[in-house]
């Protein structure tokens, strides 16, 4: 029995003995550990083959990380996913402040804009994990077709996508002017090396149709910009792309 | 990486937590499973195709649009030749005749603009040997493997001259099929003869095309010697039982097999039947039915002598093969995860070019009808070289090519 105990006793002190030697480093390594969460992480900075200037941009840095740190892409709407969602009341009015800052949006374009809102049928939204957010609506086009109206805005409401059918035709002219203004709105004229791109459809144009597409790259920021009028319809928007992806779908730098 | 798991990788209680947790599971493991080494396929030694019909395989590689797949080294490389100003590759890709490549193209936004082009296979300029007038097309088919856009110029071999189809249709003159002959050492290209109103390439036959006429009276299905231009009967309509089946509808025609679908609106029965005439024999015999468990069925290829078939009814669908001869379901065959038999784009003697799935999604991007970059992603397909005896196996032991590095430029 004595030994037993004894047994006993030295088996918890053996294990008082092991945790006590496990644990005694922990305040230290807490430490250790908050300094390295609150350490800025230069290395993902260092390498990514953007310049200072596109980094230091906010919205340019939110487009950038959103497609290469999280892997979001959302060109075009491609994964604005078939939920019907409730109206959201709001979400308009931060779609309309945004255009409000624009010169070239006319009250016959908000006019335009609010009357395919009020008719709308379905909506479809969704929210990515760093808080930016695309909306579908289905509406009556003239009160006879139904249309697509599609836009995008940050967390910050700054857009980053529309594609609306619209009655007022635009020259190239007015989708250059769109872009300067856009640029001017999200604070992207910061980046200085916006150049133009040579771009073509690359799907059918029948004749009589108008298919005036305007884009601008920034290899800095590496972010494509793009205006484009076809058909009836008006897409305006901007989506992060390596310079060498800019091939598959036929367009190139123009030359200076 | 995102932040959060790069986090917890520099935490050092992370650190510890991790060796600590290794460590047991390395304690508690059952024997890693001995590695199976699968031996690689030999890479064939392709041979030139000796019939008139030119197919998609050189001698050495295999082209699609935008790759060139070298059978010897096993390797995948881009392809993108310089076009003429404002032309743009249109099709699956080039068919070679093992000294250059052949491919149509057609000028961006403009459907009536077709041209063939040749390059040669050492490389150099792109010649084009015949534009299309307004209401002219020329002929293109599966001339390797069947599927989706999957089509190739029609192009024959006729000892130094290469032929093609034109289709010409004028409402005053009516339709015209013409066969077209370009000449490798003068470089003249010229028609050689009308061959018919309204004649269709469906496949070929002893190693020559087989063009079908679906216009009465001279309805019939005949063989095209590109030498001299002359046209053998194989099917007319003397043949009433055969010719109520197989002149009209399209047609897929390989080694000495004719197979045609019917479609459930034509049948009284409202089901679709796939029928096989061996142009050997005689023979008819029906292949697949809506009885096999779909409401439509359709042939997709053949190859020696087995036919690919496809059954869809609502989201549900399935593929299989079936023997030409015996009408019975080939089993077997190397299938996907899914129990689908791989595809089959080509043959290079005794293998098959097939494609395998890879680990890999595949990303795309495009402009859509807006104008806009669109990103896809899909699962990923790569190309991969199969002996047939282990593809009607279903042994898996196929070689894969290695992509090349891209050159920079």
């Amino acid at each position: 029995m004595k030994q037993n105990l004894f047994t006993a006793a030295a088996f918890l002190a053996a294990f008082a003995f092991l945790a006590l030697a496990l644990a005694a480093p922990l305040p230290l390594m807490e430490q250790s550990d908050q300094e390295l969460y609150t350490q800025v992480m230069t290395r993902q900075l260092a390498d990514d083959g953007r310049s200072a200037q596109a980094r230091s941009n906010e919205f340019a840095r939110q487009l950038y990380d959103r497609d290469q740190l999280l892997r979001v892409k959302n060109y075009a709407g491609a994964i604005l996913q078939t939920t019907t969602a409730e109206i959201e009341a709001a979400a308009p009015y931060r779609l309309y402040d945004f255009l409000q800052q624009l010169d070239f949006w006319s009250s016959e374009n908000q006019a335009e804009l609010e009357q395919q809102i009020s008719q709308a049928q379905r909506w479809e939204t969704i929210s990515d994990s760093v808080g930016f957010s695309a909306w579908r609506v289905y509406t009556m086009w003239e009160d006879a077709e139904w249309a697509e109206l599609e836009w995008e805005l940050s967390a910050q409401d700054r857009l980053v996508r529309l594609r609306m059918m619209t009655e007022q035709e635009y020259t190239w002219e007015d989708l250059e002017h769109m872009m300067d203004e856009y640029l001017a709105a999200t604070g992207l004229e910061e980046i200085d090396d916006w150049q133009a791109v040579d771009v073509a459809p690359q799907f059918y144009v029948a004749e009589g149709i108008t298919a005036t597409l305007r884009a601008r790259y920034s290899p800095g920021a590496k972010l494509y910009l793009y205006a484009n009028y076809v058909d009836g319809v008006l897409a305006l928007g901007v989506c992060p792309l390596e310079q060498e992806e800019l091939a598959q779908f036929g367009a190139s730098l123009m030359e200076e | 990486m995102t932040g959060k798991g790069r986090g917890f990788v520099r935490s050092r209680k992370g650190i510890l937590a991790l060796v600590l947790t290794v460590a047991l599971l390395a304690g508690c493991g059952q024997p890693a499973a001995e590695m199976v080494s699968i031996p690689a396929t030999p890479a064939p030694t392709p041979e030139v195709s000796q019939t008139q019909v030119l197919r998609s395989i050189d001698g050495q590689s295999y082209y699609t649009q935008t790759t060139c797949y070298d059978l010897k080294t096993m390797t995948a490389c881009d392809w993108r030749p310089e076009l003429p100003a404002g032309y743009q590759m249109t099709g699956e890709g080039p068919v070679s005749d093992g000294q250059a490549l052949y491919f149509l193209m057609s000028r961006e936004g403009d459907l009536t603009g077709q041209a063939l082009g040749r390059m040669p296979l050492e490389g150099g300029d792109v010649q084009i040997l015949y534009k299309c007038g307004e209401r002219e097309q020329i002929g293109i088919a599966y001339t390797d493997g069947a599927g989706e856009d999957c089509k190739r110029p029609v192009l024959l071999r006729s000892g130094e001259r290469r032929c093609f189809l034109v289709h010409r249709w004028t409402g005053e003159e009516g339709n015209s099929t013409w066969l077209y002959g370009w000449d490798l050492e003068s470089g003249v290209c010229e028609p050689v003869k009308q061959l018919g109103s309204h004649v269709r390439f469906w496949g070929e036959y002893q190693g020559r095309a087989v063009l079908e006429d679906s216009r009465e009276p001279e309805a019939g299905l005949f063989q095209l010697d590109a030498d001299t231009g002359e046209l053998t009967v194989l099917l007319s309509g003397e043949n009433t039982e055969a010719a109520e089946l197989f002149l009209g509808p399209p047609l897929l025609i390989r080694e000495n097999f004719v197979c045609m679908g019917t479609m459930f609106a034509d049948n009284p029965d409202g089901k679709e039947r796939v029928y096989c005439l061996d142009l050997k024999t005689g023979a008819i015999r029906q292949l697949a039915s809506s009885d096999d468990g779909y409401l439509l069925i359709r042939m997709q290829d053949i190859w020696d002598g087995k036919l690919r078939v496809r059954g869809t009814e609502g989201y549900e669908s399935g593929l299989w093969y079936v023997d030409c001869v015996t009408g019975q379901r080939v089993e077997g065959a190397l299938a996907d995860e899914s129990g689908i038999p791989l595809h089959i784009r080509a043959q290079i003697g005794e293998y098959y070019l097939i494609d395998v799935p890879s680990e890999q999604m595949a990303e795309y991007l495009w402009l859509n009808e807006n104008g806009e970059p669109v990103y896809s992603r899909d699962i990923g397909r790569k190309l991969a070289l199969i002996a047939k005896e282990d593809y009607w196996a279903g042994q898996p032991d196929y070689q894969t090519f290695e992509r090349e590095a891209r050159e920079t430029e």
